[in-house]
């Protein structure tokens, strides 16, 4: 028996990517939670943009949870940059709160370049 | 007055946001801070994923279950994520889970794990309802 409050919906907000081209770079964004359940679209979404071989900036300034499930598709994909020649270099916007802290107390932040989030997307 | 969950779910992926959020919700209902809430879901988030990864690898029969206990004392959260398993899975200590383990130890107060080969899988946390994470 339990006395606890229903669960939340368990996709609250839905994982959702999304990509896009400025200046060279290839920008990734992500929202919802990275976890076990979406690491794996996460992971095809970053090796089909860095097959361009341009540098790719992994943008999380939107997603409210990441977990070790998704710190690993990050690490993949930054094993991918560094065996994929001069342009294929990885950029990561943690952005702040929650998924900055993740990869502060996890260690994993200080084995990536960690960069300020892109600008927002301007109309064309 | 108590507050407490005693949930199971089949150890699959989908059953980590769903167990991510009950716990969550307990959390909430005892009026835990922001940071306390983002430690149980990240903790929660990590035991069960090894839960769900690990437990139930070799056996013919598919997935098992994955059970949460969690209740309310005082200004403590205290939970328990365990499974049925038995069969070999990694060392707290191998390298494949290392970087859960370490997330787990930095945003728990207190953090128990028992996982010996052939045995099933016990992970203890404690939490502090109110805790506020230094700025870094």
């Amino acid at each position: 028996m339990s006395a606890a409050p229903g669960p939340e919906p368990a996709q609250d907000p839905p994982f959702g990517v999304n990509r896009r081209a400025a200046n060279g770079t290839t920008i990734v964004s992500l929202e919802g939670d990275l976890d076990l359940v979406s690491a794996h679209a996460a992971g095809e979404a970053l090796t089909d943009a860095q097959a361009g071989g341009t540098t790719v900036l992994l943008d999380l300034s939107a997603l409210r949870f990441i977990d070790s499930s998704g710190l690993r598709v990050v690490l993949e994909a930054q094993r991918r940059a560094a065996t994929g020649g001069e342009g294929a270099r990885l950029q990561v916007a943690p952005g702040q709160g929650e998924v900055r802290r993740v990869f502060e107390v996890s260690g994993v932040g200080a084995l990536l370049t960690v960069v300020d989030p892109p600008p927002p997307e301007t109309s064309e | 007055m108590s507050a407490e969950l005693h949930e199971s779910w089949p150890a699959e992926p989908s059953s980590v946001p769903r167990a991510r959020a009950a716990v969550v919700a307990l959390a909430r209902s005892a009026q835990a801070s922001a940071d306390a809430l983002a430690d149980v879901r990240l903790a929660v988030s990590e035991a069960v994923t090894n839960v769900v990864v690990h437990a139930y690898t070799g056996v013919a029969a598919g997935p098992g279950p994955l059970h949460v206990r969690a209740r309310i004392a005082g200004r403590k959260l205290l939970v328990e994520v365990s499974d049925e398993g038995g069969g070999l899975r990694p060392r707290p200590d191998s390298p494949g889970i290392g970087v859960g383990l370490r997330i787990m130890s930095a945003v728990t107060e207190e953090l128990r794990l028992s996982n010996a080969d052939g045995e099933p899988s016990r992970v203890a946390m404690t939490f502090d309802l109110d805790v506020v994470h230094a700025v870094a």
